[in-house]
């Protein structure tokens, strides 16, 4: 039984892990706390829906749409107003992606209500299969490691490719980087972008199986702030490490203590971990 | 005396336009309820920027001490017919100790790991109070109007009783009260601002390695200024129960009501004593005037309009509100006052 518990966890914390890797970039880089980004992973998740909808693709299939799309909401959002609020004082940056975050909630309840919708015949369904006497949800299952696989991308793009080393070198001194001829505004438009990618990805994965309305994000949102803060901010191996291990803590302590406890043990175990590592799990 | 009236001139402007638009061109219940709202968040705020603004630390979970406030009070109402004057203190108490305990350890953490902890320390508050039985866990508490709290007692007693209970039967006295605590919170802010423990709020916000250096704790005045806060957040919760007249973990533990309390002083202007307030004002009529443009917020019409102002203002001056008004006032002053902004 405690297999089974932990293995559900395990698949959401893969997810959780996705949704957080797309906050800890702009976190990381920028120290721009984004408020909107659990409106990003609702945007995807619209998007991902309206796909299937109207032209009848799966979410799965339509994925690489909605990260661009995403993507370009992303380098959208960091022109018009990130790039004026970046160089503010205190929490100037964080009220307008809060505003924002307003303006794009409700504007999925102005255009489609607050009803949910759902993804009524997603390509790969709800039936568990059996491995070794713990039943998986194969959509679960698909969701888990697609995110997984995802997230790895990401990774090998910053440690491998040049943008992704300029977008380290920046995160770490900007005014360096700046002297190394690296143009910071162009690597921040691309960190946004790339944190709406994998938000976008992630909606993707997701949007088969989660009942899609305004509010659908709140708690998305809330978590990755959690498990970017737990991870160490800007550390995308942290983001992944933590986001597993809250997925794993919320399965485990709802399954000891009760269901609705559950994120009472999630937030408890942020607040003692960081009493022994103030800088997160794998901050330095 | 005459230096400090001449010193705090818009606070007296603005207290005489709060008594007076009540009693003259805002005499409809919607107009009343927005004002009282405006002074509950204002002081809430307040108590927000003494700790974020003035020390530095930014707090997301100030609807820990505004929802423990509201609980004790009204317990001790409905439970033990205790008046929320006293239970507002007791509420107080309690969160100035939850945030001593809570914080202890706590301030060794830097900018946004702090910020999280006060977020799990909120979200914990509304998991536990959601479960509670013994305070209604998901139904919450509905107070119990005065009349029906104590029964056998006449109308000129249920009067008196009505003043000692905060009792909304009337909203124009209770505005007032609300008006009356929220300048007595504004005065000790200010004066807790110029007094030696203000400066060395700022002090450690500026610089916490300098604080040090000149042989302040910076631990010790954090944590009393998270405490200060916390009491004061909590007496502002006592009047949000009152008003509502009901109350559940859902309604004043989220993040969104933490939210509120940072969205209102960072919009008049962080660290400044007056951007609660005039945050405040200014949140809550535009919201008045959306709703009423847009007609109800069903479409969420308002909520995106709204939002869009938030964004142009920050992008169009970082310093808030307040920083707008004093881009005015150097205007006004012409270079006479240039130089010391």
């Amino acid at each position: 039984m405690i297999g089974q518990v932990i293995i559900n966890g395990l698949l959401n914390g893969f997810v959780y892990a996705l949704v957080a890797v797309g906050l800890t970039l702009t976190w990381g880089v920028m120290d721009i706390i984004n408020f909107a980004h659990g409106e990003f992973l609702l945007w995807g998740m619209y998007g991902a829906f309206w796909i299937w909808a109207l032209v009848g693709l799966d979410p799965l299939i339509s994925l690489p749409i909605v990260v661009v799309l995403i993507f370009g909401l992303g380098v959208l959002t960091y022109l018009i107003v990130i790039r004026r609020v970046l160089n503010a004082q205190g929490l100037t940056a964080l009220l307008a992606t809060f505003g924002l975050s307003m303006v794009l909630k409700n504007l999925t309840q102005f255009f489609w209500t607050a009803n949910y919708k759902n993804v009524t015949t997603p390509l790969v369904g709800s039936k568990s299969i059996k491995i070794a006497g713990l039943f998986i949800r194969q959509d679960y299952l698909v969701a888990a490691v697609g995110a997984l696989l995802l997230t790895f991308a990401v990774m090998v793009f910053i440690d491998k490719t040049k943008t992704g080393v300029a977008i380290k070198a920046t995160s770490m001194n900007k005014a360096a980087a700046q002297l190394m001829g690296i143009d910071t505004g162009k690597i921040f438009a691309i960190t946004f972008g790339l944190s709406g990618a994998c938000v976008g990805a992630a909606a993707s994965l997701m949007a088969s199986f989660t009942p899609i309305y305004p509010e659908a994000c709140a708690l998305y949102s809330t978590l990755a702030f959690v498990i970017v803060a737990l991870g160490g901010f800007g550390n995308i191996k942290g983001a992944l490490y933590a986001g597993v291990l809250i997925g794993i803590v919320e399965s485990v302590g709802g399954y000891l203590i009760g269901t609705s406890f559950k994120y009472l043990v999630v937030f408890l175990i942020y607040l003692v971990v960081i009493q022994i590592r103030p800088r997160g799990l794998f901050g330095w | 005396m005459v230096e400090i009236l001449k010193k705090y001139r818009p606070a007296l402007v603005l207290l005489l336009l709060f008594i007076l638009i009540p009693i003259t061109i805002g005499r409809t219940t919607d107009v009343h309820n927005v004002i009282i709202y405006i002074l509950i968040y204002a002081m809430v705020g307040e108590a927000w920027n003494l700790i974020s603004g003035f020390t530095g630390q930014t707090s997301f979970g100030h609807a820990a001490y505004f929802g423990i406030g509201a609980y004790t009070s009204t317990v001790l109402l409905e439970y033990y017919h205790i008046t929320p004057w006293i239970g507002m203190l007791v509420g107080g108490v309690i969160a100035a100790a939850l945030a001593f305990v809570v914080y202890f350890n706590m301030f060794k953490l830097k900018g946004h790991y702090f910020a999280i902890a006060t977020l799990c320390v909120a979200e914990i508050m509304k998991t536990i109070f959601s479960k509670w039985t013994w305070v209604g866990a998901g139904d919450g508490i509905a107070l119990t109007p005065i009349t029906g709290l104590i029964p056998g007692v006449g109308k000129s007693a249920v009067a008196k009783l009505a003043w000692l209970s905060l009792d909304v039967r009337n909203r124009l006295p209770f505005l007032y009260t609300t008006l009356a605590m929220f300048v007595l919170v504004f005065i000790i802010c200010a004066a807790l601002e110029n007094s030696r423990i203000g400066f060395y709020w700022k002090a450690i916000r500026e610089s916490h390695e300098v604080a040090e250096s000149i042989g302040i704790n910076p631990r010790n005045y954090k944590l009393l200024a998270m405490c200060i806060s916390a009491f004061i957040a909590a007496i502002g919760g006592t009047f949000f129960a009152q008003f509502f007249k009901y109350i559940d973990a859902i309604t004043v533990f989220p993040m969104s009501v933490s939210m509120i309390f940072v969205l209102v002083t960072v919009l008049g202007g962080l660290g400044n004593v007056y951007g609660p307030i005039i945050g405040a004002v200014i949140y809550y009529s535009l919201d008045l005037i959306m709703r009423r443009l847009t007609g109800g917020s069903g479409s969420g019409l308002d909520q995106i309009v709204f939002g869009a102002l938030i964004v142009l203002v920050t992008c169009t001056e970082p310093r808030g509100i307040m920083g707008i008004v004093e881009r005015i006032q150097e205007k006004l002053h012409g270079k006479k006052k240039g130089g010391e902004a």
